[in-house]
């Protein structure tokens, strides 16, 4: 098997934590490569950077906002924060300067990011829930919750993935003021059902933008705060979302929707971009395993179409995520494997709970590492030196239950690529 | 309230629609009521397999010549819910050599036709069976749809003249002296008592046979057997596979539509509404599969589930000449290995075996021979009603005229005819206009219901998608029914409305967590793979985007079926 | 079931889907018209549908142009598009081949005769009034740009060459494109690999059969891969590599006869596993410390784009990375994903504006770019991209060879 390309450093994956490593280690001067089987969380994410939003409760949750109660300065929380928790692992100023870079390449990205560690935003799910968050999308916070005033949900006849009524009512049933209104999409095909990508593809488009606000300005009579389905624009979301406010003279507001996630593949183009302007390579596609010879690894192994080639790399970090896109497989009931150095992975002896919504113990599965973000064996000990492992891969945290898996991304993605050196 | 009517069903399954079919077309004033959605216990829980009878045709000839008969019966009067597969007997190397020369003898005496198929055409046929099969016989094995069955023969009763109500369950019996003469029945969904007067009352009621008989004061002995059966996510086979050698445990793998049912266990348990499903009978399951398909573990198991198979093992009789009724059948041989104790039914006319009048029990039998249980039963109701009127199911139409055979390919074909718009549940492919009409029709809260009628969140997501988009849909119909039912009532003041609406909203958002609840039921026993990975992404969009556990609800957690619960 | 390409079934890689839509996120096709509803609905989803051997009941997925961008992007492996590509072949068995297909299958063919022909052959191709007439009674889109026929094949030049010998044995695969319409690009890639130390042969081949497979013509592309294994596999055995500068042609020998045609033998694992593209060989070489680097100064804005049948490689863009070391090239590179003609598809009359829809970006992109040339490694796109930017098309290669001070 011969040797493709060489390169300083390789990322295995490509959600928010290995494009964000990838990210700094390019800028950074690094000869950076990120390559992943396929796209990674941003695109089945709400678009936003979580940090911490939920207070620890014990078993069962269900019924109502008394439970589960809201985090309102996630800083309070991480400070009671211990290992084996990964933002615990990554240190006190690994989260905080990992934000303020991210928000850095998101200005660049012309995407700003809005927030700070200190406070929560409280936005409306597309249910009528409530979900705190530490960032979010400058599109995103005219949705505050936290804010007086009566809140308008677009109806979009004919669009299967929003359901303005129903999230309406919650709103009210939990004390909010909100109501609906029916706005129709201009050309809205009869022939096949929309995506939130092709709906954000057209708003891109500035002559369908003032097609809408001609259909919709009429019917916007008292209406100050008017909430969508988050599909304002996918390359230019910021110009769409100004001027679609513009025209209309309301503010308007973004909420996440069913997957693809529009505000998640904003947030993969805003680090694409910054990957690649600074010289780094990505490659989407093969599957990849790592390139041991004698203990050490030399780098990564891919499958690409033509046969398994090698990458050469000093360092590689691992940043495939935990099951839901393959970091982690599970070959049998109750089995966790990581799927490309075979590390050694932490799993309770009970996968799953009786009820839906209680998080299933396997999930505080994954890799074991140090401060360093290299993995341990069972005994602490690091298995490579050169190999790092982060993001939704580790073990020791509940990301759904906490609402903490972005602020892990970034967190530990920045603590192991500043821990690299040259 | 007060009903009155001619012949009573209890049981919404397959046998007492077949019932209550045959009796609506014998003239009969029929009403049939079940307490859930139809086909909710056993029927709907089947292996989804129309029986060639080749499977008893050595250890119970009678039961396969009946299965047979009525499988070709059933292919011509309700073809929609049929998909005529075909199936195979296959001998691995390992089985017993010997259960072949019976087996083929006991098709040719009683009448099914099979082919020995030489294994290089079997294998073209399916690529993905053990190609170290020893023997391979065709036989005329067919997938049926249970749901799809259970809604031609409510609209055949209908059309008849007679009544389906479900959601109604059986509170007590009524009784003068030793005569069963109505039923007390409550609305589910509304609460309200409703007396129904009745000339006969027919127990439909498969594994709780024996409850409702106890209502009458009769003693009527129903085991629920057990059977665990899981679903390919893949339609690994096009034909039915059945193992040749004496039944046992994970002998079939059937087509059913989209998936294919991998089955089945035998376990005797004690109540028809609780029973768990245990691991080792997956593993089990999965053993049995790789000997059929040896890459059986590599494909997803999309969900398991368990029906209880009503056995029934009639009780001694009395001395005297009155001790058998001449239509009543018992199994052959009395072992304690359920697995022998018959698969036949029995007639159970409670007159002649308990002294009470006005009152059958059909009990024990199978999916395939529903028609011929329910023509045996309106015989003896006939009888004892001093009336002559002759079944006519076997010639008529259960489907309108002119309907072929199911073919999987259909809902593909209508949604790209019609455009591949508004598809709600997009694993199965259905349409928002089916999903209103359902929700119209049935008036039912549960989501479950909707899945029964439709198929929503049985594919490969397991209503990842759809059970939002479908508790929207249910707001919406919610909604629209208290708006109308508000503009109807006179007292139209606001803290009302106010009041019903969050009272809707707990109840969309309740539906939807039952439903999730109740998909997760039978995903647990399979979870790892690619379902592992589909329930992160589920899990991901229910509480990471929508916050669906975080909102008001009509109850609490602990009320929710948990997998111990039927 | 998790190592999706161990299955090597394609329609059953259906299996892992998780409808998760990011696939339909990242097509093309279904950002730019309502005809098709999107790869995860074409295709896992309708797969469940589908049984072998019955009637195709599909319509929508004749829109898929078999870009690949969906395979690539899903996190599961699901090879969607490769299913998608037996979906239509299914769907040619039920309505026949229409005349037009064929005759965009037979590229070898079609090169033979137009080859011989030229420079006659060529007057139809420019004449507006005959491709009227050609889009009228066969449906080939008047407005899609074609190349012009060469008079001297390739093989025909490369017969006339001196022998030459090197460390390296590389069995050179040109393809119908380079052999009768862009035979420069052809004789810049040897010279090329001579000067770095390969020695070059030239194996009898036939056409890949790619364009008969897209057309749903399974088993013309089957006896055309038959062809070519029995012809290369014997040099891969000798210790040969196969390196083409088509990259459809190398993808169709790595991957597509196995998943897509089903071919499985020990030859066509041989000769997949021996195919490179030739900038994927260089860098090869470069990762060795054996490319020659001595370039001289190409000064020049050049933008480059990846084609999608490149991305299906799974290498990267090693054109790109190794174009920018040379000294004066200032390089762009596109970020579209595809640039819309998809091999035939964008040919076709029905599909001609969508295949122009979905390239958009890509025009935009190049338009932008202010460069004096585009360079792209597939000659369909090359040709594509030129008649709709007005921007000089050459194949990386060709730069390579003039850094290298190599062209005349």
């Amino acid at each position: 098997m011969t040797i493709q390309a060489r390169y300083d450093l390789i990322i295995v994956g490509a959600g928010l934590a290995g494009l964000f490593a990838g990210a700094l280690a390019a800028r950074r001067g690094a000869r950076t490569l990120v390559i992943a089987r396929g796209l990674g969380g941003t695109h089945i994410g709400a678009g936003t950077v979580d940090v911490w939003g939920y207070k620890r409760r014990q078993g069962c949750s269900t019924g109502g906002p008394e439970a589960g109660e809201l985090v309102e300065n996630p800083e309070d929380e991480l400070t009671r924060l211990e290992p084996p928790h990964p933002l615990a692992l990554a240190g006190a100023s690994a989260l905080p300067e990992a934000l303020a870079q991210f928000q850095v390449l998101c200005e660049m990205g012309e995407y700003p990011l809005m927030g700070a560690l200190a406070h929560n935003h409280i936005l409306p799910t597309a249910l009528g829930a409530l979900r705190p968050t530490c960032l979010a999308p400058e599109s995103f916070i005219a949705g505050e919750l936290s804010r007086a005033g009566e809140l308008t949900l677009a109806r979009w006849p004919g669009f299967r993935d929003f359901y303005a009524d129903l999230a309406v009512a919650n709103l009210q049933a939990q004390g909010y003021a909100a109501r609906a209104v029916t706005l129709e999409l201009p050309r809205l095909p009869a022939r096949r059902d929309m995506f939130a990508s092709d709906i954000a593809r057209w708003l891109d488009d500035a002559h369908y933008r003032a097609e809408v606000a001609q259909a919709w300005r009429d019917k916007l009579n008292g209406v100050t705060r008017l909430g969508l389905p988050a599909c304002l624009g996918l390359e230019r979301p910021t110009e769409a979302h100004h001027d679609l406010q513009n025209k209309l003279g309301v503010e308007i507001f973004e909420i996440p929707i069913l997957p693809p996630s529009v505000p998640g593949m904003r947030l993969f183009n805003v680090l694409r971009l910054a990957i690649e302007s600074a010289g780094g390579r990505m490659i989407i596609g093969p599957g990849v395993t790592g390139w041991i010879e004698d203990g050490q690894v030399l780098g990564i192994i891919a499958e690409t179409a033509g046969g398994a080639r090698r990458y050469a790399a000093k360092n590689v970090i691992v940043a495939t995520g935990g099951v839901r896109h393959g970091g982690l497989e599970s070959p049998a009931k109750g089995q966790l494997r990581e799927a490309v150095f075979d590390f050694p992975t932490t799993a309770p002896s009970k996968f799953f709970a009786p009820l839906y919504w209680d998080t299933p113990p396997y999930t505080r599965g994954g890799v074991r590492v140090n401060e360093n973000m290299q993995p341990l064996t069972a005994d602490g000990e690091i298995i490579y030196a050169n190999v790092l492992a982060i993001g939704g891969l580790l073990a020791g945290a509940d990301r759904v239950g906490e609402g903490s898996r972005e602020g892990i991304d970034l967190a530990t993605a920045w603590q192991a690529v500043n821990g690299l050196s040259g | 309230m007060r009903h009155s009517t001619e012949i009573l069903v209890i049981g919404g399954g397959a046998t007492g629609l077949g019932v209550a079919c045959d009796a609506a077309l014998r003239g009969f004033k029929t009403l049939l009521v079940e307490k859930g959605d139809l086909a909710h216990g056993t029927s709907g829980r089947y292996h989804g397999l129309l029986h060639s009878g080749a499977r008893y045709v050595v250890r119970d000839p009678r039961s396969a010549r009946e299965c047979y008969h009525e499988n070709q019966i059933l292919r011509k009067i309700l073809p929609s819910a049929i998909e005529d597969t075909g199936g195979f007997f296959v001998a691995l190397p390992e089985d017993p050599p010997d259960y072949v020369q019976p087996f083929v003898a006991g098709c040719a005496t009683s009448g099914i036709p099979i082919e020995d198929l030489p294994l290089n055409i079997a294998l073209k046929e399916e690529s993905l069976l053990n190609p170290k099969l020893a023997r391979v016989f065709r036989v005329p094995d067919a997938a049926c749809d249970s749901f799809d069955a259970a809604h031609a023969l409510m609209e055949s009763i209908r059309a008849a003249g007679g009544e389906v109500w479900v959601r109604h369950k059986l509170v007590g019996l009524m009784k003068s002296s030793d005569r069963v003469t109505g039923a007390e029945l409550g609305n589910v969904l509304t609460g309200e008592r409703i007396n129904v007067t009745a000339d006969i009352v027919i127990s439909c009621a498969g594994a709780w046979a024996g409850q409702v008989a106890a209502l009458a004061g009769c003693e009527v002995r129903v085991t629920p057997g057990k059977g665990t059966m899981m679903a390919m996510n893949s339609r690994l086979v096009n034909t039915v596979v059945n193992r040749l050698k004496p039944p046992s445990d994970g002998d079939i793998l059937v087509p059913v539509g989209t998936v294919a049912v991998m089955g089945t266990t035998e376990i005797v348990v004690d109540n028809p509404d609780q029973y768990a499903i245990g691991d080792d009978e997956i593993e089990l399951l999965l053993e049995e599969g790789e000997k059929l398909i040896p890459r059986f573990r590599e494909f997803r198991v999309l969900r398991a589930w368990a029906g209880v198979r009503p056995l029934f093992k009639d009780k001694p009789s009395p001395p005297g000449p009155l001790s058998r009724s001449p239509s009543t059948r018992t199994g052959e041989g009395e072992s304690d290995n359920s697995r022998l104790l018959s698969r036949s039914h029995s007639i159970l006319d409670h007159t002649t075996r308990d002294g009470v009048d006005g009152f059958i029990s059909v009990v024990g039998g199978k999916f395939t021979t529903f028609r011929l249980m329910a023509e045996e039963a309106l015989d003896v109701t006939c009888r004892k009603l001093g009336t002559e009127r002759q079944c006519t199911t076997a010639e008529t139409l259960i489907d309108p005229p002119g309907q072929k055979f199911h073919t999987l390919g259909k809902r593909l074909n209508e949604i790209e005819s019609s455009g591949n718009a508004e598809v709600i549940c997009e694993c199965e492919l259905v349409t928002r206009a089916q999903v209103e009409a359902a929700l119209q029709r049935s008036g039912s809260l549960v989501l479950n219901d909707l899945r029964r009628d439709l198929r929503l969140g049985m594919g490969p997501c397991q209503a990842g998608f759809c059970a939002y988009r479908a508790a929207g849909l249910l707001h919406t119909r919610l909604t629209t029914e208290s708006t109308e039912t508000a503009e109807k009532s006179e007292n139209e003041n606001s803290a009302n409305s106010a009041h019903s609406a969050v009272r809707d909203v707990r109840a969309t958002n309740s539906a939807l967590l039952e439903f999730l609840q109740e998909r997760w039921k039978g995903l647990r026993p399979v979870m790892w793979g690619a379902n592992l990975r589909q329930l992160e992404l589920d899990v991901n969009i229910y509480r990471n985007l929508l916050g669906a556990d975080r909102l008001p609800t009509l109850r609490a957690p602990e009320e929710y079926p948990t997998e111990k619960t039927a | 079931m998790d190592k999706n390409y161990a299955l090597r079934d394609t329609e059953l890689s259906s299996d892992v889907c998780v409808k998760c839509n990011i696939c339909t996120s990242a097509c093309p096709v279904a950002a730019v018209t309502d005809l098709f509803p999107g790869p995860k609905t074409v295709g896992p989803q309708a797969q469940r549908f589908r049984k072998p051997d019955t009637i195709s009941v599909d319509k929508s997925v004749e829109y898929c142009s078999g870009c690949g961008v969906c395979s690539l992007v899903c996190p599961h492996g699901v090879q969607i598009a490769e299913m998608n590509i037996i979906a239509k072949a299914q769907i040619a068995k039920r309505d026949g081949i229409p005349f037009r297909n064929r005759v965009l299958g037979r590229s070898e063919l079609l090169g033979q005769v137009g080859s011989w022909l030229a420079p006659l052959s060529n007057l139809p191709i420019q004449n507006k009034f005959l491709r009227g007439v050609g889009e009228a009674l066969v449906g080939i889109s008047r407005h899609a740009p074609f190349p012009k026929f060469a008079r001297q094949s390739f093989r025909r030049w490369f017969q006339k060459q001196p022998p030459t010998t090197g460390v390296r044995k590389v069995v050179y695969f040109h393809g119908c494109s380079t052999n009768y319409y862009e035979p420069r690009v052809g004789q810049a890639a040897i010279k090329v690999l001579q000067l770095n130390g390969c020695e070059v042969s030239l194996a009898e081949q036939n056409c890949c059969g790619l364009p008969m497979q897209s057309n749903g013509e399974f088993g013309a592309a089957r006896a055309k891969a038959e062809a070519n294994l029995k012809k290369l596999a014997p040099y891969v055995r000798d210790g040969y590599v196969i390196v083409g500068t088509s990259t459809s042609c190398t993808l169709t020998f790595k991957h597509e006869y196995r998943s897509v045609l089903g071919i499985h033998s020990a030859e066509a694992d041989l000769v997949a596993n021996a195919t490179c593209d030739f900038f994927e060989f260089l860098e090869m070489l470069d990762a060795d410390g054996a490319l020659n680097t001595n370039f001289r100064p190409v000064p020049q804005r050049i933008v480059y784009h990846a084609p999608c049948q490149f991305r299906t490689h799974a290498v990267g863009r090693p054109a790109a990375d190794i174009l920018r070391r040379i000294p004066g090239v200032i390089l762009s590179e596109t970020r579209a994903d595809c640039c819309g003609v998809a091999g035939t598809y964008g040919l076709k009359v029905e599909k001609y504006q969508i295949a122009k829809d979905v390239g958009e970006k890509a025009f935009a992109e190049i338009r932008h770019a202010d460069a004096a040339r585009l360079t792209c490694d597939s000659e369909t796109c090359r040709w594509w991209l030129e008649g709709h930017t007005g921007v000089r098309a050459v194949h990386p290669a060709e730069i390579l060879a003039e850094a290298y001070g190599l062209t005349p």
